[in-house]
């Protein structure tokens, strides 16, 4: 329910904002057109009706799951995203799992051992991911790997090794927050009496670690991956524009730069749709974790 | 439906780890270019990009006349054409021309292609590209006719290089470009591939008519990528992933023009930019409806400086508000130089002794706006420059926000001053001179096919705008190529690369 009261607020507010941001019929028109022009496109798409008329019309329609044409493009505004998204996926799927792969177990070593070298060197990694700018760490990578080395495709998204540096820019953006949490939650479980319990039976230090702290050392880390999950499903535009991958955030970036308003609302609903369904999963893999949430 | 666009989703997914990359492949004979523009229609005529309205479509499809870059035209899908009157086109067509999918071409596709385009419920993006025909017709087996709303002088212009001919039924009852089933032209080369707003790859055409004058094709194939970003296109450029780019930014092309087996080349093109002047009641006043306020900030600017340190080579001083080839255009109208003392003796007779606060917009370059700035800042006009997407800059001058706008305009390249002069100054929104006599005249100069009148009207038209200083003519913008020096390329100042000129240099 909250769920769908989030969606309708997030129609209203996408509606209102592109309407209020862009003159559409310009956009149409392009850079060299008349006011004639201007005006033509105005009255053959509608725009002159009223603001409200024209978001009856649109909420009756995406209600029936018609997003509306898109005006660039002259066809369904929800086929230009559907055709954008597996894109986006692979690259958010890819960091996202990359960025696990390295934050988790980077968090529980530091964790494990605060203020010694590696917990100094891990640390170091992560405030190095969170002071580079991800443009100037995938340029970087660009010129490095595939201007001099020429082992990785420049851009584009057509193969596997079109995602490698993406994903890679991606992820070491995702991956400080989620190292910081899986370490300060591996430090506070670790001095747990129920750890020390463990300890005092004689289990291995690992079982220690992988089957009772764990468990409970990345619960706050759950929530916070399932909105940089989110985040990376939504498109980055930063990323994709840099390795013209043909993704969401990309097309968002050039729909709004371009003013087709039915792709960014298709866009922005999808993409809330997204949240909204990765918080509802991110409190149920919480509640498996810690049955103490079920009970409240 | 829609378990089957999730499923469609998904193997979308899977596809994109599996398959290859595609590197550049000169053996293959293929040209790969690429721009920023994102491409998401393939016809000419649902775009606004030169990308799409004249590289790619030049390529698969032909107009009934060609202009080459001199201005000349020259038989193409018609071998003869003549003015029958002021208001009536014809055209003897070929009859030996087939389209990509074998069928020939034929009088009553060109009579679709005209006829299609002039109804405005079909919602052409560019109306004033088209909106001067008003019905096309065959008067035989290949002659074409074309009757105008009204005496439109420049309609050669558009018809040689914007109008290109589409098979009849191309739109369909959809509007869907080659939604007959027929996404073909008849040009040299033929549509192989298009993905919306990333690639067009177009293949050889071996049918295509020998004596054309574009030529036959000397590619296997061209391909076309938007690639958004201006350093990743230079990667790609290094790393062999493209053959060739264009708008390269003066401050990369310095270095990469040492780089071995790159060529890069600065050119001349038919944009002008100029400072444009709001003369209209504005809140609180306008101080720019006194003439000597408009001529000192003329006089503050210097602009050889700024076309040296800042707009690059390839960069002309202009002294007219038009390009030079264009037909109407008086050359050293403008007579106001770099005279920054004259600029505060004028600003304090105009009674702004101490200054003044004015509002620009702009919608193509901050640094060459900031630059401009600083100029006027330098003689005490405080100007508050927002740089814009040119929509919302067209927002402020027509709801009259603004004081100067700093635009540009290309004309399409399109060789008649009415393509340029009278989208400002016939008092529409977008004219903030809204001088009567100027629009009289440039109204005037289009409704006649009579060359001497039409400069006569032209004269007065650019001379008043310089003299009156509603627009002040900034300078040509210059283009700068970078392409593989294999490649054998020559730019043209319309702005308009001919690919089909092209062709590696060991061919």
């Amino acid at each position: 329910m909250v769920g769908i009261l989030v969606l309708m607020a997030v129609a209203v507010i996408t509606f209102a904002l592109t309407n209020a941001a862009i003159d559409p019929a310009s956009a149409i028109a392009g850079d060299s057109a008349s006011a004639q022009d201007i005006q033509t496109i105005r009255e053959l798409y509608g725009f002159d009706r009223p603001l409200y008329m024209q978001f009856a019309s649109w909420a009756q329609d995406m209600v029936a799951g018609d997003f509306g044409q898109s005006y660039r493009q002259r066809r369904p505004a929800i086929d230009v995203v559907l055709e954008r998204l597996p894109v986006t996926m692979t690259l958010g799927l890819t960091a996202f799992l990359l960025a696990l792969v390295v934050a988790i177990p980077l968090g529980i070593v530091a964790g494990l051992r605060p203020n010694s070298w590696i917990d100094r060197l891990a640390l170091g990694f992560a405030v190095l991911g969170q002071a580079i700018p991800n443009f100037w760490f995938a340029l970087m990578g660009m010129v490095i790997f595939s201007v001099n080395l020429q082992i990785l495709p420049v851009s584009g998204s057509e193969s596997w090794q079109n995602f490698v540096l993406p994903s890679i820019a991606l992820a070491y953006y995702a991956v400080p927050t989620m190292m910081r949490l899986t370490r300060a939650g591996i430090i506070d479980v670790m001095q747990s009496d129920y750890i020390r319990t463990a300890r005092a039976k004689g289990l291995r230090p690992a079982k220690i670690v992988l089957k009772h702290a764990l468990r409970n050392a990345i619960l706050p880390l759950v929530s916070v991956a399932a909105v940089q999950l989110g985040m990376m499903l939504g498109g980055s535009v930063v990323i994709e524009t840099i390795f013209a991958m043909q993704g969401i955030g990309y097309l968002a970036w050039e729909s709004i730069t371009m003013s087709d308003p039915p792709v960014v609302q298709a866009i922005v609903l999808i993409v809330a749709s997204f949240y909204v369904l990765l918080t509802f999963a991110a409190d149920i893999i919480n509640a498996w974790l810690d049955p103490r949430l079920r009970a409240r | 439906m829609r378990q089957k666009k999730v499923l469609g989703v998904a193997i979308a997914m899977a596809l994109n780890l599996l398959a290859t990359p595609v590197m550049a492949q000169q053996h293959d004979n293929t040209l790969r270019w690429a721009s920023q523009t994102s491409i998401t229609a393939v016809d000419p005529y649902f775009n606004y990009y030169r990308e799409a309205m004249l590289l790619n479509s030049q390529l698969v499809w032909d107009t009934l006349i060609y202009k080459s870059s001199d201005g000349e035209y020259h038989p193409l899908l018609a071998t003869k054409w003549k003015w029958v009157d002021d208001t009536t086109l014809e055209f003897d067509l070929r009859d030996d021309v087939i389209w990509h999918d074998g069928e020939p071409f034929t009088v009553e596709d060109a009579v679709y292609t005209f006829n299609y385009i002039s109804n405005e419920e079909n919602g052409v993006n560019v109306q004033s590209n088209v909106n001067w025909i008003e019905e096309a017709s065959a008067l035989g087996a290949n002659t074409l006719q074309i009757k105008l709303t009204k005496p439109f002088p420049a309609a050669l212009e558009y018809i040689s290089t914007l109008l290109a001919i589409l098979p009849e039924g191309f739109y369909g009852d959809s509007g869907q470009a080659g939604a007959g089933g027929r996404l073909v032209g008849t040009g040299p080369y033929e549509i192989a591939k298009f993905v919306p707003g990333d690639t067009i790859r177009v293949e050889a055409f071996g049918g295509y008519f020998t004596d054309s004058y574009k030529g036959m094709p000397t590619f296997d194939a061209i391909v076309y990528r938007s690639i958004p970003d201006t350093s990743t296109q230079i990667a790609e450029l290094l790393s062999g992933g493209v053959d060739w780019i264009w708008r390269v930014p003066p401050d990369q092309a310095d270095p990469m023009s040492s780089m071995p087996k790159i060529t890069v080349e600065a050119d001349e093109t038919m944009r002008i930019s100029f400072l444009s002047m709001n003369l209209r009641d504005m809140d609180g006043g306008n101080p720019l409806q006194d003439i000597r306020v408009r001529q000192a900030i003329a006089y503050a600017i210097d602009r050889d400086q700024l076309v040296k340190e800042i707009i690059g080579d390839g960069s002309n001083v202009i002294n007219s508000p038009c390009f030079r080839t264009q037909f109407g255009c008086v050359e050293d109208a403008n007579t106001i130089g770099y005279d920054p003392e004259k600029a505060k003796t004028l600003l304090a007779e105009a009674g702004y002794a101490d200054g003044i606060e004015l509002k620009m917009t702009s919608y193509r370059s901050r640094e060459w706006t900031e630059a401009l700035s600083g100029f006027l800042k330098a003689v005490n006009i405080d100007v508050s420059a927002s740089v814009l997407d040119y929509s919302n800059a067209r927002d402020r001058v027509v709801n009259n926000q603004v004081h100067m706008l700093m635009g540009d305009w290309g004309s399409y390249g399109v060789n008649d001053v009415s393509a340029l002069l009278n989208n400002f100054f016939t008092l529409s929104e977008d004219d903030m001179a809204q001088d009567e006599k100027v629009s009289e005249a440039l109204l005037s100069a289009v409704d006649t096919a009579n060359v001497d009148a039409r400069m006569e009207s032209y004269n007065y038209s650019v001379r008043r705008i310089a003299e009156e200083v509603y627009w002040y003519p900034l300078w040509t913008h210059p283009t700068t190529y970078a392409y593989s020096s294999k490649l054998e390329f020559q730019s043209h100042p319309d702005e308009n690369p001919r690919f089909f000129e092209a062709k590696w240099a060991d061919q």
